[in-house]
């Protein structure tokens, strides 16, 4: 118990410092020489044991799965033909796709650069919904860069490093994306909820959304490419304030089983704000 | 070295384990620990340099751990100083209730740069995720006096 009055002092100069850090007004998202030095010294750790962990489970598995792995090959034989009969036909779909958008003068938008990145860690406290990627500063990924899976959007980098980035999940509270309900065509902020969903804000009271309806990237936060699937909604209700409603949607992406991501390589404000982009890239 | 080895710990293993909104707050464990067996001057700077640790490692703003950090250890000297706590169960309650503060802080936080609020849902989450790190400490306040006992053996000063 803290007695004396340098004790006190020494509190009152640590959550002082404390609260320094924390208003201080910060520009940059880049990780700083402390952050720099502390993520050298734990990235190597959290890889070795992200490693270990993998390779126990992986010989688990592989054990678990060789007593049905008769039964399942033949499954997958069936499944593989039928497989192979829709990829005829989506690939037909793709050809005439893009001859169209052609015709239309328009450019896929999945044409971006993206890089492939491993999850290594996730959030140290729990009570944010962040992880840890494999690639850094070096390897071309910075803040603001989003990051998706075959699924659709996970998020979005925040912090890097060298090596290292962080990942903000849009299940965070803290990130905010311009999204479009694909049948009805109308917009809304989606942020994250404590609860694991998302919450669709600010859409239109006449719109006429309903549970099942699609929400994807809308594009115009500059920050995620347009288009790209987000989730669906399950609940719509009126906002607290009655001027709007609120969906409550159900991301596509399971996070809880990510391995790994593609990191879009497309700088801030770069997808749909800026006309004659496409172009240029 | 411990602080480091936590936060490995915490960000690959005890995720794997169970839901990362669930795990078990190690460090602050690590924390009240430090409040009950190391010299206030120590103990304090730990905290600070673990809370900026976790901020690093969290989506938490530089800074809000490092003070959330201070407190809970100043709130496990006066406790200790108090009730002596420094027993299972007052061990178990200390780090339940320190939980819930750093829960609150971080609810705080997110409602003053207008992110988020709280709701039943809320509540409960930090309630439960309180009972578990009170219920690890079980386990992890032993282990870290078996290690300090170890290192004090070999180091041979206390």
């Amino acid at each position: 118990m803290p007695r004396s009055v340098k004790d006190i002092a020494i509190i009152i100069l640590l959550i002082g410092g404390g609260l320094l850090i924390l208003f201080w007004p910060t520009k940059s998202q880049e990780g700083g020489p402390v952050a720099r030095a502390i993520y050298s010294v734990i990235g190597p750790l959290q890889r070795v044991s992200t490693a270990a962990y993998r390779q126990v489970t992986g010989v688990w598995n592989g054990y678990v799965n060789l007593i049905h792995v008769r039964q399942e090959n033949e499954q997958l034989r069936e499944a593989v033909k039928g497989l192979k009969r829709e990829r005829g036909a989506l690939l037909n779909a793709e050809m005439e796709n893009r001859r169209l958008k052609k015709l239309l003068n328009l450019k896929a938008r999945n044409e971006f650069p993206f890089l492939v990145a491993q999850v290594i860690s996730e959030d140290a406290v729990g009570w944010y919904r962040t992880f840890f990627i494999n690639r850094g500063s070096e390897d071309g990924v910075l803040p603001e860069m989003p990051v998706t899976v075959a699924e659709g959007v996970v998020g979005r980098v925040v912090k890097n490093a060298p090596d290292v980035s962080q990942v903000l999940l849009i299940t965070d509270p803290n990130l905010s994306v311009d999204c479009r309900i694909v049948r009805t065509r109308n917009r809304g902020v989606l942020t994250g909820s404590l609860d694991g969903a998302c919450v669709l804000r600010y859409i239109n009271l006449e719109s006429g959304v309903g549970p099942g309806d699609e929400v994807v990237t809308s594009g115009l936060d500059g920050m995620f490419p347009r288009g790209l699937p987000v989730g669906k909604i399950a609940s719509v209700g009126k906002s607290s304030q009655g001027l709007f409603l609120e969906a409550r949607v159900i991301p596509h992406v399971d996070f809880s089983g990510i391995e790994e991501v593609l990191v879009i390589l497309a700088n801030t404000a770069g997808f749909d704000l800026k006309p004659g982009l496409d172009e240029k890239r | 070295m411990v602080a480091f080895l936590v936060v490995a710990l915490q960000t690959t293993w005890m995720g794997y384990l169970m839901p990362a909104a669930y795990k078990p707050d190690v460090f602050l464990i690590l924390v009240i620990w430090t409040s009950l067996r190391m010299p206030f001057m120590i103990g304090i700077g730990l905290a600070f340099a673990g809370g900026i640790l976790v901020d690093t490692f969290s989506g938490a703003p530089a800074g809000l751990f490092a003070i959330v950090y201070c407190l809970v250890f100043v709130m496990g000297c006066y406790l200790d100083g108090l009730f002596r706590i420094d027993t299972r169960p007052g061990r178990a309650i200390t780090v339940l209730m320190a939980t819930l503060v750093s829960g609150a802080a971080v609810l705080l936080w997110s409602v003053v740069v207008g992110s988020g609020g709280y709701s039943a849902y809320v509540l409960s989450w930090a309630l439960a995720k309180s009972v578990m790190t009170a219920m690890a400490s079980l386990l992890v306040f032993p282990v870290l006096d078996r290690a300090w006992a170890m290192y004090t053996t070999l180091v041979g000063a206390r």
